[in-house]
């Protein structure tokens, strides 16, 4: 057989690139679901949003497991993990680090000391429960990857994620997080209680013997790499088209929707179209497709959008909820013009 | 490549389809014009005409022809449309997985020729190869394939059943001899109507009136063709009416004339000279005028005397000048509530057939004035000596002598407007035969809520009271009478209030357009709007009076299991239940107003000001039903 040409070359690796990147994620999600019962979506999703780079919001209540998938994530990727309860009293410089002052053999000087957001993977348990002062230290680390304190900023480490988790917002002592932060997480997921089937298979795996470790199933370059794949898949331009045209029906004032019109006080950023088309592009390599597809949108549409549609105070009042329009969003919609 | 075979296929299908909708809009549209054209007597006998050879009912043919063009025009249009390839990739890729590999690999050939997506393409190519066109494009009844049915058989129906509904009846105009024909009258059932227009045939005939003549053949004509059964009601009713105002005006025409020439042959008699051309045109005995004694004797006058004859001439032109102005002024007001009750009828004509308008008194006034020109110039002439004095003057004569016996006709034709009113009120009432005006009768009558509604005897239990105006302006004959009965006391009347105890014919007349009647003694057909004294039920679609008192609807709020209701759901709640009274909605004012003005005075949180505002809209008076789209 005669060598393959450049172009065919090329075409072979990115099939084989594509086929890795499906393998790794699907044996990243069997380590997972060896530790986790259930949340199969939730943890898909997660993965999902470590791939491409954002942060993932989670709302339930306690106790669904949502501090052992992060954990069970970062450890099945080698990352570093912590994790922050969140309380009224926290400060800010308990997340993001403060300056010490430090005696050794040249004299005083001030030292800076991290805090547990110099993680790769970070747990900010119950985020609502703190002020918006603290909650909004989170702020530049989310978007810029940094922590700036005095006048010194301190790079993450990559790849930086964090997972955060809220209590539904009608519980006492919450405090509901400000949108500039919303927007800051790729996706926000709704963590259900297990079935009973599944609490059967929990009870059997935590009241019995000691639980097996966490394997190693990537490595941290691998997950950068698998990062940089996901941003050179394509989109095809009616996919996009889909996405903005989305994205716009959001917004009250440009909405074909009169609920929409109705309820909604604000729309959804451009970063809620960015999460949906990275969402699609890694659900189609997760498929080992080479290009998303609409189907893939409207998979990713709910968690990248439902925080980023804000209610208006006659749509809390109403009881209107985002999920609700935004299904009626895309069930309106149509794919192409 | 597939694509381009879906396109093929999808292009098909759209000829199939714009075929089967081409061919069902012009079905449609034929079975409507056929429709129309049968009530409206416009259609041609489907079964008359045969095609030479074919044994096929023309227009059968000519409808088939329509039809197989419009199918043609339909797929010609539909497949001459673009179908985008986008179409096409994405009815593939819904037969491969619903991937939209193909749309993308579609797009991105172009736009991104990078590895990937040259690797798409190869992928979607592979995919593609695969496909078979028919599973992306498989085959279909084409749509509409019902409504082609339905419009054929609409089609079918229209020209082959006969239009013989009451409502179609009705509705068939004048001239419709093939849908509107009606059964047979009996014998003697247009005996007096009939007796009218020979009376003024013969009336004519002796008075060699044309205009007479005219009016009176077409009533016989009328006549005729109902006793026939060849003129439907409506067609009747617009004959009638037509000739009811030709022959008014005709009549008011002739009423003018005689008044004008008695007028001018005052005149003339006044002087001795003239004196017996005044006679020979108005004979005081009533006979008719003689209009070659009447010529003779004035230019017999005007030789002689022509002076005495100038005199008498201008004298009669001045006459004559009076009435022409007095027409032009005021028209002709003398029968000014007929001409009203025709105005009524005409509501539906157009404002210049109706007759005695201003325009219609020009031709009357210009006629006028013609004679008294003539009558002055043949003054002048005398006056001046002229040699033609003699023959104008016995011209003039003779002019005037015929408008008195055209005056003469005067009657006669205000015998004919009377019989075809009274003919068109018979019909009205359903007396020919007609079951249309009965039951538009009792529709009407069950409109008005009226119980038992549209029975004739029940009208004869009424007691009607009416006006009539009769014929000579002023003068109004009052008529008190007894039907079988019951008795009416009134006036039949042109647009008097009739009462009667069931509305009977009020409400027949308005939906009808006709003359109503009271049955007031005599033949007297009347008009008139009938008001019921019987207590009626409510309207016909009115609705019930709506319960003014509010009631509060119990809610209840649904649980998701295990979750237990919401601070939102509880407050809101208890808002619909107990928080809705008015010193509640005082009480809210008060406390909102106060903390919007301490959220705009001090620095609150926005977390906090966001809470607040929040708590004061879930519990902010309201009533308890809820929008429609919220969480139940």
């Amino acid at each position: 057989m005669s060598a393959p040409s450049p172009l065919e070359g090329d075409v072979a690796a990115v099939t084989a690139a594509v086929a890795d990147f499906r393998a790794d994620v699907d044996r990243l999600l069997a380590e997972i679901s060896r530790r986790l019962v259930g949340q199969d979506e939730v943890a898909g999703a997660v993965v999902s949003a470590l791939l491409a780079g954002g942060h993932v919001l989670l709302e339930g209540v306690p106790g669904l497991g949502k501090t052992l998938l992060v954990r069970t994530a970062a450890a099945a990727m080698d990352l570093t993990f912590s994790r922050v309860q969140f309380t009224p009293d926290l400060m800010p410089a308990d997340v993001i680090g403060t300056n010490l002052i430090v005696d050794d053999a040249g004299g005083r000087r001030f030292e800076f000391q991290k805090g547990p957001l110099f993680a790769h993977v970070v747990l900010a348990d119950e985020i609502n429960r703190a002020t918006p002062k603290t909650q909004s230290a989170l702020l530049e680390a989310m978007q810029e990857q940094s922590v700036t304190v005095g006048k010194l900023t301190h790079a993450l480490p990559p790849p930086f994620f964090v997972l955060a988790t809220q209590n539904p917002i009608e519980m006492e002592g919450t405090y509901p997080l400000p949108e500039a932060q919303l927007d800051r997480f790729l996706y926000k997921l709704r963590v259900e209680p297990p079935t009973g089937a599944e609490l059967h298979r929990i009870l059997d795996r935590t009241t019995g013997a000691a639980d097996e470790e966490t394997r190693v199933v990537l490595g941290r370059e691998r997950l950068l790499a698998m990062r940089a794949l996901v941003r050179q898949v394509p989109v095809a331009r009616p996919i996009q088209d889909f996405v903005v045209r989305l994205v716009e029906a959001t917004h009250p004032a440009r909405s074909p929707l009169a609920t929409v019109k109705r309820f909604v006080r604000y729309g959804s950023s451009p970063r809620g179209a960015q999460a949906v088309i990275l969402g699609a592009k890694i659900e189609a390599l997760r498929a080992g497709r080479f290009a998303p597809s609409f189907a893939d949108v409207r998979r990713v549409a709910l968690p990248a959008l439902r925080h980023r549609v804000l209610l208006n105070f006659d749509g809390e009042a109403e009881g209107v909820t985002a999920d609700a329009l935004c299904a009626e969003l895309l069930a309106a919609l149509p794919e192409m013009p | 490549m597939r694509l381009g075979q879906i396109r093929r296929r999808l292009r098909l299908q759209a000829a199939v389809e714009g075929a089967v909708l081409g061919a069902t809009i012009v079905a449609a549209a034929l079975a409507v014009g056929l429709a129309i054209a049968r009530a409206r007597g416009q259609a041609a006998d489907a079964r008359g005409a045969t095609l030479n050879g074919l044994g096929l009912a023309a227009p059968v043919v000519v409808a088939v022809l329509a039809v197989l063009l419009g199918a043609l025009a339909g797929a010609a249009a539909r497949a001459a449309r673009r179908i985008p390839l986008d179409r096409c990739a994405r009815l593939a890729d819904a037969a491969l997985d619903g991937q939209d590999r193909l749309l993308s690999a579609l797009h991105l050939e172009v736009s991104a020729p990078s590895a990937f997506a040259r690797a798409l393409c190869a992928d979607a190519v592979r995919r593609a190869e695969a496909l078979l066109p028919r599973a992306a494009v498989p085959p279909r009844r084409p749509a509409g394939l019902r409504a082609l049915g339905v419009a054929a058989l609409a089609l079918a129906g229209a020209a082959v059943v006969p239009a013989s509904s009451s409502a179609a009846r009705i509705a068939a105009p004048a001239g419709n001899d093939v849908a509107a024909r009606r059964a047979p009258l009996p014998a003697g059932a247009l005996d007096g109507e009939r007796d009218a227009a020979a009376a003024a045939m013969a009336e004519a005939a002796r008075l060699g009136d044309a205009r007479l003549t005219a009016l009176a053949a077409e009533l016989d004509r009328t006549l005729r063709r109902l006793a026939a059964g060849t003129l439907g009601d409506r067609a009747a009713l617009d004959l009638l009416r037509a000739l009811a105002a030709r022959a008014g005006e005709a009549a008011r025409d002739a009423r003018r004339d005689a008044q004008t020439v008695e007028a001018a042959a005052r005149a003339l008699a006044a002087n001795a000279e003239t004196r017996a051309a005044g006679q020979a045109i108005a004979p005081p005995g009533g006979e008719a005028a003689d209009e070659a004694r009447a010529a003779d004797a004035l230019a017999a006058s005007a030789v002689a005397h022509p002076a005495e004859t100038a005199r008498a001439l201008a004298a009669a032109a001045e006459t004559v000048a009076n009435a022409a102005a007095g027409s032009s002024q005021t028209g002709d007001d003398a029968d000014a509530p007929g001409q009203r009750r025709l105005a009524r009828d005409d509501k539906r004509q157009s404002a210049g057939e109706v007759s005695g308008s201003p325009a219609a008194t020009e031709p009357a006034a210009r006629h006028l004035e013609r004679l008294r020109r003539d009558l002055d110039d043949a003054a002048t002439a005398c006056r001046s000596g002229d040699p033609t004095c003699g023959t104008r003057a016995g011209e003039r004569g003779r002019d005037l002598a015929q408008m008195e016996r055209q005056g003469a006709a005067g009657e006669s034709l205000r015998s004919v407007e009377r019989t075809a009113e009274q003919l068109r009120a018979r019909i009205g009432r359903g007396e020919l035969g007609s079951g249309d005006a009965q039951a538009l009768r009792s529709f009407g009558q069950a409109a008005r809520g009226t119980p038992g509604g549209g029975e004739r005897d029940q009208a004869r239990d009424g007691d009607g009271e009416g006006r009539r105006s009769t014929d000579a302006p002023g003068s109004k004959a009052q008529a008190r009478g007894e039907s079988d009965d019951g008795s009416g006391a009134g006036q039949a009347g042109a647009d008097g209030p009739g009462r009667g105890r069931t509305a009977d014919t009020g409400a027949a007349s308005a939906l009808l357009g006709v003359a109503g009647s009271d049955r007031s003694g005599a033949e007297a057909a009347g008009t008139g709007n009938g008001i019921g004294h019987q207590p009626g039920g409510p309207p016909l679609g009115a609705r019930a009076a709506a319960g003014s008192d509010a009631r509060s609807e119990a809610s209840e709020v649904p649980l998701a299991d295990g979750a237990g209701p919401s601070r939102a759901e509880v407050i809101g709640t208890a808002a619909g239940h107990g928080f809705a009274s008015r010193g509640y909605a005082r009480a809210y004012a008060d406390y909102a107003a106060a903390v919007e003005d301490a959220l705009a005075a001090a620095a609150v949180p926005d977390g906090k000001r966001f809470l607040v505002r929040r708590y004061f809209d879930l519990i902010r008076p309201r009533t308890s039903t809820r929008a429609p789209g919220g969480r139940p």
